[in-house]
């Protein structure tokens, strides 16, 4: 696992010996980066006696003589035991192992021991998520869990991200996971109306993020029932510690690029000009390049450029973007005493995208308390709020979209007036007010596309000891979010002029919470503990309400100084909805623990959803897991080369609900069918009071190794995920008036394993190397649909879901390539591709064989460690999907759009004489036999490799920290996605396009190079 | 302590006993713009919502917003579709349509999404007040739509009334897998409901309302469409003579036309479907098709050669160029597309109604035939001294006339199939080539290509009509 998992606890400690026979110890924890470990637990082994660590990692306990041995223990860190006796001044450096059993996990409603773990749990840490260059946390999780998915088709700044857990799981509902935050049952769907992207998860600063754990298994996940199918995240934020008040401040500042620059990119003028020649000749308008360039000039009979069109060379891609700045500030506080502990932090991140007029602002403040009031109740409270500004351009086949610019605008053309000013409704032709593709340096300077979110996310809890085993829970925890979209669109020129001007405000509001209240049994069975029992009975409630105010007006004054809806002349729009739907539950689960050999789990949930049909509004979810550490067995002990076996398996059952709306089961009438100014209803859904969630079985069978005195440890799970009941849209007879019903009649599976390797292939008293490598491997299969039928994939042409295939495998002409003889089209005319045919029409739509989906993704991480330097390295990848662009066909159009749209490089090496074997076809002006209708030829290879992350960092030693009265301090300097290898190259995008691998002329993955600084002190 | 230890022992009591309180209703949600169906259509003023509901289906661009009016005339011989055009209506011009064809589809799923609005106010249980004249209108409103139906996918009546119809649904049930009736059948259907209508309709509500002689004069329609004269005659008559409403006269004429606003005392129109400036198609209006948007379709010059000079209705065409730049006569019939109050397309008009007594009174008195056509004509061509035509002849000149008053309503098709007529096209400038070799300038009665296809979204759905496809599909 992560070199951050990798933990060296470092204890220096003196003892005293007491005269009433108990012995003072002092000491301190720290990790391998020097850094101290603060609230770890320090206890005497077998008694029970303990403390914890304060802010500096120290601590003191006072133990009986006879005891030598302490153990300490801390979320995210390996249990050590360290001997006590030996030594009068031991200065003891444990070795903790790159993956360990003992750590404890957050699991959901508590904490575990990984040892009692039968799941497939994956834990973050803090570490990893600190000071990331990100606007939000599902960015950071790329690379670091086995079958997690984290794809962002937008580079641009608080853009929304595609989390995936073991492959895709609906057609209709929902495949993003289930987000817990602090407990309460998050919303993470992107509410925008208008603006091309927004994130709710921006909303939450990542510095503030304790551990994050990710479910991925029916053992672990089942718990959350019917929201459990896509796998569940769990967010756990930062919380007090004791001890001296310790202020931890950090700061990074840096600068954005380009991730990738594409091979393929948009032609220069004078390759332009050879284009147009080629194509013009081809076309029978003329003979040689003499004649060609008098038909490209003329503008009565031929096409009409500039006569000194070859003079104008613009790069619309420079013209389009910049480099983007990018700092962080944050600062947190911690501290108290053994009964009340605090937490505090504020926090300003701000990130310039790379593209014109993106950027994304936040401010963040955090505060949490913990207060033991006696030995039987404690109770916390924490709220966690922000506010943050982002502007994010059009996506897509919008005029107004930068991206689609940067490769539509013509090279000949130009953004600015001689004079400098700039260039709309030119003399020439070039941007004309009414239409075309607009110049994006207008639009960025002109119009507004702006959104702001605030958010409140708290917590109370307590915690009530009823007996000596058994705790009873109490959380009210819930979000309030806010988002407000305010886009103005000027007057003078783009989508605005034709209505002189248009506003579109929106403001939406949630209010979501959850209360869990649980009883929670820990008992060890017999007395000599080998038998331990916990057992968890509790009730969860949970509501969602969604209030939405829109307002549109048109016909501004001819200023750019008014842009809200109070000057527009013309209301337009105006329109309120609220929504809201609730979930109620009863919930138990159980493990119990022969020995730390054997472990029994088991899980049941039942859940009531207010958005299922009348007749299956509650549903029963439950798991059976086991695991079997085999390493605790006699006969293993004595085989030293392997410190650590265990076998784990699982089987159980989970739904899935998102995604669809909250009243979609319920038969309505709805209004708003107006008739002559007045209201008119009709019919808006027929329901179905037997739609329910879509059912989830989930098997799993996971191995843990650790071996060569834990320098080894390798996980290896695999696992098959059955969906059935997928919500399909059924057909009903339109002679009924409705076209279709969402029943649950589908199926489909999702098969795959994961590996990850960890390991210390060198260490030496003062350098380590950590080496972990990471492969998830999913296949996705659909398996029934109504009646067997295909399904046209609803939001596009693409794909047409077939049983016995990938839901994403890429469904469009199959090209065959440029023809030698003489440079025609070819398209095999079906699937089988026996025949081939330069006739668009008789090239048959069918399945290409390649999915947007990879086959293989993952990441391979050193770390090497030198004193107090040490150096990061990340490489993720992604193999075997294919992207599509949607619109290559424009750029890449062998003619058919030239003098339109700029081209690509890949049209110079087009068909010149019979024999050539080329990949483009002959250029004729006007096009050639639709060759650039969409077909497999704009499919891409989706592989790529990128250097995710790249640290170098260094660590005051001890000494220094002493000098300077700091508990630690470091530097780095950190690249993002710096290097990017092994792409297709043809391809002319980024290849991240999240998850269904469809580029959409998004705003461009940003690289980043950063620095930063990290000091705490007391 | 042990105090405040009790005191949380008694919190956590609570806490537990409110939640196993928490009752049933804590997951039953309902929706804040829409409401169970039952509870629309308990109150008169629900019913009367759905009414209006019922009328603003008629408006889409599938059914009298756009696709009625214009497949009836592009594919009959009124307009053509231009080389650079939106894709929009080419299967239709072309007579390629398959069984998944858009338009075929949305006019067929629309016409029966409207039925399911009239059949869920005819079949409300509630009585009283002004229900009984809320629920002639929605049987109005089936049976326009079934006539529509009947058109589109069946041969004429008056070629055989025996032929399979349309599938006649009279409730709303979603999972009802219906066979089609004949034309008979759904003739008596369209009759009986009109008869129903008309007894229980308000005698005037505005044109943008099927009031009392609306229904009437559709009636004599469906009766002319069955080929039985005298009905047709009688109905048209008393609607001329009794209905109070005033023949568009050529003074009027262009004022009439460019009002998109409806009418609320009577005069020309007896029913036209509301659209304003909120409630509209938006780009898929009428107009948008033809003069101010997609402009993909304009005049056939052998229509427009058929008015005279002093024909007042030459002002509905525009002289110009398609976008291609061939001249062509654009269609101004429509002419408040896109933008601010839209233009209310026309469903039954007086005019019509003329034609309809007209033609009807050729079996049985060829000088009220004569009397009803010029009185028309005398409005439309002051300079135009009468038809004096017989037989045949004068039938030929009230088709004609019927195609010069209707043009872009959307009837000459179902004209010159209840006619049993050859469609004859002519080859217009700018106009996309009608077909390989122009095989598709002339099309002979019968062709199975003159009847739409049953969607195959409806063969697929309903095992029951699977077998029931029209020839040719």
């Amino acid at each position: 696992m992560r070199k951050l998992l990798m933990v060296c606890v470092l204890i220096f400690f003196c003892w005293q010996v007491s005269l009433a026979q108990s012995k003072t110890i002092t000491g301190r924890v720290l990790d391998e980066k020097n850094n101290p470990v603060s609230s770890a637990t320090v206890s005497a082994k077998g008694r029970k006696i303990a403390t914890s660590t304060d802010g500096s990692g120290a601590f003191t306990i006072t133990i009986p003589s006879g005891v030598n041995t302490l153990t300490i223990s801390s979320v995210n860190f390996e249990t050590e035991d360290v001997n006590v006796s030996a030594n009068i001044h031991p200065l003891v450096s444990l070795k903790a192992s790159t993956h360990s059993l003992n750590e404890v996990v957050v699991v959901a409603y508590g904490t575990q021991k990984r040892i009692n773990t039968t799941g497939s749990i994956a834990t973050i840490k803090a570490a990893d998520l600190e000071n990331k260059p990100f606007t939000s946390v599902d960015k950071s999780l790329q690379g670091f869990v086995t079958g997690l998915q984290s794809s962002s088709g937008s580079g641009a700044p608080g853009s929304a991200t595609d989390i995936r857990i073991r492959g895709i799981g609906s057609i209709t509902a929902g495949n993003s996971p289930l987000w817990v935050i602090d407990g309460v049952i998050a919303n993470t769907d992107d509410l925008a109306s208008n603006s091309t992207t927004t994130n709710p998860l921006s909303t939450l600063n990542p510095d503030d993020i304790e551990s994050i754990t990710v479910l991925k298994d029916a053992a672990s996940q089942s718990i959350y029932g019917s929201r459990a199918a896509n796998g569940v995240i769990l967010v756990t934020t930062k919380k007090g510690r004791a001890g001296k008040t310790r202020l931890n401040f950090s700061t990074e500042i840096g600068q954005n690029d380009f991730a990738f620059k594409p091979k393929n990119r948009a032609v220069t003028t004078s390759e332009y000009q050879t284009l147009l020649r080629e194509s013009v000749i081809n076309a029978g308008y003329a003979t040689d390049n003499t004649t060609a360039d008098a038909f490209i000039v003329d503008p009565v009979n031929g096409l009409g450029l500039e006569p000194e069109y070859t003079k104008t060379n613009t790069n619309w891609i420079d013209a389009v973007t910049r480099k983007g700045k990018q700092q962080q500030y944050n600062l947190s506080m911690t501290g108290g005493d053994e009964k009340t502990q605090f937490y505090a932090s504020a926090g300003y991140f701000k990130q310039d995208g790379i593209t014109l007029a993106t950027t994304f602002k936040r401010y963040n403040g955090s505060i949490s308390i913990t207060h033991k009031l006696n030995d039987k109740f404690t109770f916390a409270t924490g709220l966690n709020g922000s506010n943050s500004d982002q502007r994010t351009p059009s996506n897509g086949g919008a005029f107004a979209n930068p991206a689609l610019s940067s490769f539509f605008l013509l090279p000949y053309t130009s953004p600015r007036n001689a004079d400098g000013s700039l260039k709309y409704g030119d003399a020439q032709g070039q941007f004309p007010i009414g239409g075309g593709i607009y110049n994006p340096l207008v639009i960025a300077e002109f119009n507004k596309n702006a959104s702001q979110q605030t958010s409140l996310r708290g917590y109370v809890t307590g915690e009530y000891k009823i007996f000596k085993d058994i705790k009873f829970t109490s959380r009210y925890s819930s979000e309030y979010f806010n988002l407000f979209e305010d886009q103005y669109r000027n007057p003078f020129y783009g989508d605005g002029q034709a209505q002189d001007g248009d506003g579109f405000a929106s403001y939406r509001k949630y209010y979501n919470w959850t209360w869990s209240n649980y009883f929670d049994l820990k008992k060890n069975l017999n007395k000599s503990g080998d038998i331990y029992f916990d057992f968890k009975l509790g009730y969860e409630a949970q509501a969602y309400k969604d209030y939405v105010l829109q307002a549109g007006g048109q016909t501004f004054p001819k200023t750019l100084d008014l842009q809200n809806l109070a000057s527009a002349a013309t209301p337009t729009t105006s329109f309120t909805l609220p929504s809201e739907n609730t979930t109620k539950s009863g919930f138990s689960n159980g493990d119990i623990n022969y020995k730390d050999r054997y472990v029994l789990s088991g899980s049941f949930r039942r859940d009531a959803s207010s958005v299922f049909g009348v007749n299956n509004r509650s549903g029963n979810f439950y798991s059976v897991g086991g695991s079997w550490n085999v390493s605790e067995e006699s006969f293993m002990k004595k085989i030293t080369l392997i410190n650590t076996l265990k076998i784990r398996s699982s089987y159980g059952t989970g739904g899935n609900k998102s995604g669809f709306g909250s009243y979609t089961s319920l038969p309505t009438f709805a209004y708003g069918q107006n008739y002559n100014g007045l209201p008119g209803s009709a019919l808006s859904n027929v329901g179905n009071p037997d739609l329910t969630w879509e059912n989830n079985a989930n098997f799993n069978l996971g191995v843990d190794i650790s071996m060569l005195k834990n320098r080894l440890n390798i996980t290896v799970e695999m696992y098959n995920r059955k969906t059935s009941g997928l919500i399909v849209r059924v057909p009903l007879s339109p002679t009924s008036g409705v076209t279709g019903q969402n029943r649950n009649v589908g199926g489909m599976t999702n098969k795959g394993y994961e590996i990850s390797v960890g390991g210390r292939p060198l260490k030496t008293r003062d350098f380590t190397w950590d080496l972990s490598f990471n492969l998830s491997h999913n296949e996705n299969r659909l398996t029934e649909l109504y009646l067997g039928n295909p399904i046209p994939d609803p939001n596009g042409n693409l794909f047409n879901y077939n049983v016995g295939h990938d839901i994403y495998e890429f469904y469009t002409r199959q090209w065959a390539g440029v023809d030698p003889q003489n440079g025609n089209p070819l398209w095999y005319t079906d699937a089988t591709k026996s025949a081939t045919t330069s006739v668009v029409g008789q090239a048959k739509l069918s399945l290409s064989g390649v999915s947007a989906l990879p086959k293989y993704f993952g990441s391979v991480m050193n770390t090497f460690t030198y004193k107090g330097f040490s150096i990061e390295a990340q490489v993720y990848y992604n193999f075997g999907n294919y992207v599509f662009q949607s619109f290559s066909r424009f750029i890449n159009s062998d003619g058919a759009l030239y003098s339109a749209y700029g081209q690509l490089t890949e049209q110079l090496e087009s068909w010149k004489n019979p024999g050539d074997v080329a990949a483009t076809p002959k250029l004729v002006f006007g096009g050639n036999k639709n060759s650039n209708a969409t077909s497999t030829r704009y499919l891409y290879k989706g592989d790529y490799m990128r250097l995710r992350n790249l640290q170098i960092s260094f660590a005051l030693p001890a000494s220094a920290l002493k000098k300077l009265h700091l508990l630690n301090a470091n530097i780095y300097l950190r690249g993002t996605n710096l290097i990017t290898w092994g792409t297709d190259k043809r391809l002319p995008v980024d290849p991240e396009t999240g998850s269904v691998s469809t580029g959409n002329f998004e705003v461009f993955i940003p690289k980043s190079l950063t620095a930063g600084v990290k000091i705490g002190f007391n | 302590m042990k105090k405040i230890t009790n005191k949380f022992s008694i919190i956590f009591s609570a806490v537990v006993v409110v939640l196993s309180g928490c009752s049933k209703e804590f997951t039953e949600k309902v929706p804040f713009d829409a409401i169970p169906i039952n509870a629309a259509l308990s109150t008169e003023s629900g019913l009367d919502n759905a009414l209006n509901g019922n009328y603003a289906s008629l408006r889409t661009a599938n059914l009298f917003g756009r696709n009625f009016p214009v497949t009836g005339d592009l594919m009959a011989d009124n307009s053509f579709v231009e080389t650079k055009n939106s894709g929009r209506y080419l299967t239709q011009y072309n007579y390629t349509s398959i069984a998944n064809d858009g338009v075929f589809t949305g006019m067929w799923s629309s016409s029966y999404r409207g039925i399911m609005g009239a059949n869920q106010i005819i079949n409300a249980t509630i009585t009283g007040g002004n229900v009984a004249t809320i629920k002639a209108q929605a049987l109005a409103i089936r049976a326009l739509l079934y006539f529509k139906l009947i058109n589109i996918y069946a041969k004429p009546y008056t070629e055989d009334p025996t032929a399979l119809g349309v599938p006649i649904v009279l409730t709303y049930d979603p999972y009802k897998l219906p066979t089609r009736n004949t034309v008979t059948e759904v003739y008596g259907q369209i009759v009986n409901d009109l008869q129903a209508a008309f007894a229980g309709a308000p005698d005037y509500r505005g044109s943008v309302y099927l009031s009392k002689y609306a229904i009437e004069a559709l009636l004599a329609k469906v009766y002319l469409y069955m080929g039985d004269n005298l009905k047709a005659k009688a109905a048209a008559k008393d609607v001329i003579d009794n209905g109070g409403f005033t023949l568009l006269s050529a003074a009027d004429f262009n004022s009439y036309w460019a009002d998109p606003m409806g009418e609320t005392s009577k005069g020309e129109t007896l029913f036209e479907v509301d659209a304003d400036v909120v409630n509209n198609n938006g780009f898929d209006d009428l107009g948008g098709i033809y003069i101010n948007g997609y402009q993909d379709l304009y005049a056939s010059s052998q229509l427009t050669s058929l008015y005279s000079a002093s024909d007042v209705r030459l002002n509905w065409f525009v002289a110009g160029n398609t976008k291609s730049g061939a001249a062509a006569k654009k269609v101004n019939k429509y002419s408040n597309a896109q933008n601010g109050d839209r233009d209310n397309p026309k469903v039954m008009r007086l005019s019509e109604v003329y034609l309809i007594a007209a033609e009807a009174s050729l079996t049985s008195s060829e000088s009220d035939a004569l009397m009803y056509l010029n009185m028309l004509m005398a409005q439309r061509d002051p300079a135009f001294t009468g038809y004096t035509s017989t037989g045949a002849a004068l039938l030929a000149d009230i088709v004609q006339e019927r195609r010069k008053e209707l043009a872009f309503e959307g009837d000459r098709l179902y004209d010159l199939n209840r006619l049993k007529q050859t469609i004859t096209r002519v080859q217009n400038g700018g106009a996309i080539p009608a077909g390989t070799g122009n095989v598709n300038l002339t099309i002979t009665y019968p062709d199975n290509r003159r009847v739409g296809p049953i969607p195959q979204n409806e063969i697929q759905a309903n095992i029951n009509i699977a077998s029931q496809q029209n020839p040719g599909y």
